[in-house]
């Protein structure tokens, strides 16, 4: 719960200080958002790993093969690093960068996605006489 | 931990910003660049070595290896 009331107080602080760097140094803006964005992520990731192990746990349970869990988690891994990124190009008004980091997160995921396609392909073959 | 960082970096570009402005005030243009480029390399090596923790910590979590 201290973690929420950490960054928002960061975030705050840093709105009302941005304004005041931003038309005088905008290169330490641009490492000032980049630096909360990475803190935000590393405060939230410890948090992330306990939801991460609970569904582990679930996935365990309800025994779904661990190769499908393991890409969903790689997926998921794929997409928080390719919007932190895109973010931060955003926030400097560096819409090209944003795109391509965020098209590149895209076909990663859909690379990491491509035995999932192929298990189902292999299950329908098999259903279909 | 890491909030704190933040601070220091807000911290370090207040000072090099108003730094900046005496040193335009008093006609050194060149110095004032030059404090500028410093602060900016400064804080890139902090940051390298967070965004480094971001990925390593993001790699454990969803099982990267």
């Amino acid at each position: 719960m201290e973690d929420v009331a950490r960054v928002v107080g960061a975030g705050l602080v840093l709105t009302i200080l941005l304004g005041f760097l931003r038309e005088r140094y905008p290169a330490l803006a641009v490492q000032l958002v980049l630096a909360f964005v990475a803190g935000a992520f590393l405060v939230l990731l410890p948090v992330l790993g306990r939801v991460v192990g609970v569904f582990t746990e679930l996935g365990r349970r309800a025994q779904v093969s661990g190769t499908y869990l393991e890409i969903a988690l790689r997926a998921l891994g794929v997409a928080y690093v390719a919007a932190f990124g895109a973010q931060v190009c955003k926030d400097a008004k560096e819409e090209a960068l944003a795109g391509t980091i965020e098209l590149v997160g895209k076909v990663v995921i859909l690379l990491l996605a491509l035995p999932v396609f192929m298990g189902i392909l292999e299950t329908l073959l098999r259903l279909l006489p | 931990m890491d909030i704190t960082m933040i601070y220091q970096i807000a911290g370090i570009g207040i000072i090099i910003a108003i730094l900046n402005i005496f040193l335009a005030q008093a006609g050194r243009q060149e110095q004032a660049q030059m404090l500028s480029l410093a602060g900016v390399i400064i804080v890139l090596l902090w940051l390298i070595q967070l965004i480094g923790q971001l990925f390593r910590d993001v790699e454990t979590v969803f099982r990267w290896w």
